[in-house]
């Protein structure tokens, strides 16, 4: 049971984080905790009924994160290099007047 | 929860607070690598070591690195206005202490509220035996230590990479066996024209 606690303690983290902060970077990084939880979540479901396909949903999981993780991060580091800028509010609100 | 649980819990616990409490991009992404070595060492010990490390190959071998090197592309700091200043903090807050407990209370003590089917109850009801909390009660049985990861591992690399599509299985053989008994009970052909 301590590692569902875990996953949920990750989870509920990552949200926080995700709502808290104004850096891109940070949103992503919080987002990835997110994922984590998840996968932490499937693999202690695994471990608790005794069943392998949790750790191979983990495992699939995993991989996902990963491609995610570098996809984004290239969309972050393009939009650095066009606005100057990782502030969330303010591209949302140059977006808007550009719209 | 026992005590050495509750000491390999205190790892995370730090390291999630660093991640919501500093400013600065670096020491988050090194909070969240903290955080991903101490959760895959508490895999592996608890029999999930192929995730266990998996989760140190990709998450902070990659994913980690990959967000060292953009923070340093992109000169991050900590001391900009939009890195301290929290956004929405009682909704964040709000959200993130109401969801935990909801999770908690589906998980962990859903089993004691009454009303509610738990696990014991369903499988009473099911019969099916996989359902148990104590995985160790199923590992004693019917398999030896490490086990899990060598069949795993076995799973993976032998049905997706290394299996010969010519070489006839198990299932083929299966299949064939059935495909004749479907012609069998059908009879000779033209028999009902």
């Amino acid at each position: 049971m301590t590692i569902l606690v875990i996953s949920a303690l990750l989870f509920c983290t990552g949200i926080v984080g995700f709502c808290l902060r104004r850096n891109a970077v940070l949103m992503f990084i919080f987002s990835e905790l997110m994922v984590l939880g998840a996968v932490v979540a499937s693999v202690g479901y695994a471990l608790l009924w005794a069943e392998e396909k949790g750790q191979i949903l983990g495992l699939v999981l995993l991989t996902t994160a990963a491609c995610e993780a570098a996809m984004a991060l290239l969309i972050i580091g393009r939009i650095y290099r066009t606005k100057r800028t990782l502030d969330i509010k303010l591209l949302s609100s140059r977006g808007e007047q550009e719209e | 929860m026992s005590v050495a649980e509750f000491v390999a819990l205190l790892p995370v616990l730090e390291g999630l607070g660093g991640m919501v409490w500093l400013s600065s991009p670096v020491y988050v992404a090194i909070c969240f690598g903290g955080i991903l070595l101490v959760i895959a060492g508490w895999l592996a010990i608890n029999g999930a070591e192929f995730i266990g490390i998996g989760l140190v190959i990709i998450y902070a071998g990659a994913v980690v690195v990959t967000f060292l090197f953009l923070i340093m592309l992109a000169n991050q700091t900590g001391q900009a206005e939009y890195e301290r200043a929290p956004n929405r903090p009682v909704l964040a807050w709000a959200a993130g202490i109401l969801l935990f407990l909801m999770m908690l209370f589906s998980t962990v003590w859903r089993e004691g509220v009454p009303g509610l089917v738990n696990r014991s109850q369903m499988q009473a009801q099911t019969g099916i035996e996989k359902i148990t909390s104590d995985r160790r009660h199923v590992d004693q049985q019917n398999r030896a230590p490490f086990s899990r990861t060598a069949r795993l591992s076995v799973e993976l690399f032998s049905r997706f990479f290394l299996a010969d599509p010519r070489k006839r299985t198990v299932a083929d053989d299966r299949h064939d066996e059935l495909c004749r008994d479907r012609a069998a009970t059908k009879g000779p052909p033209g028999r009902y024209q």
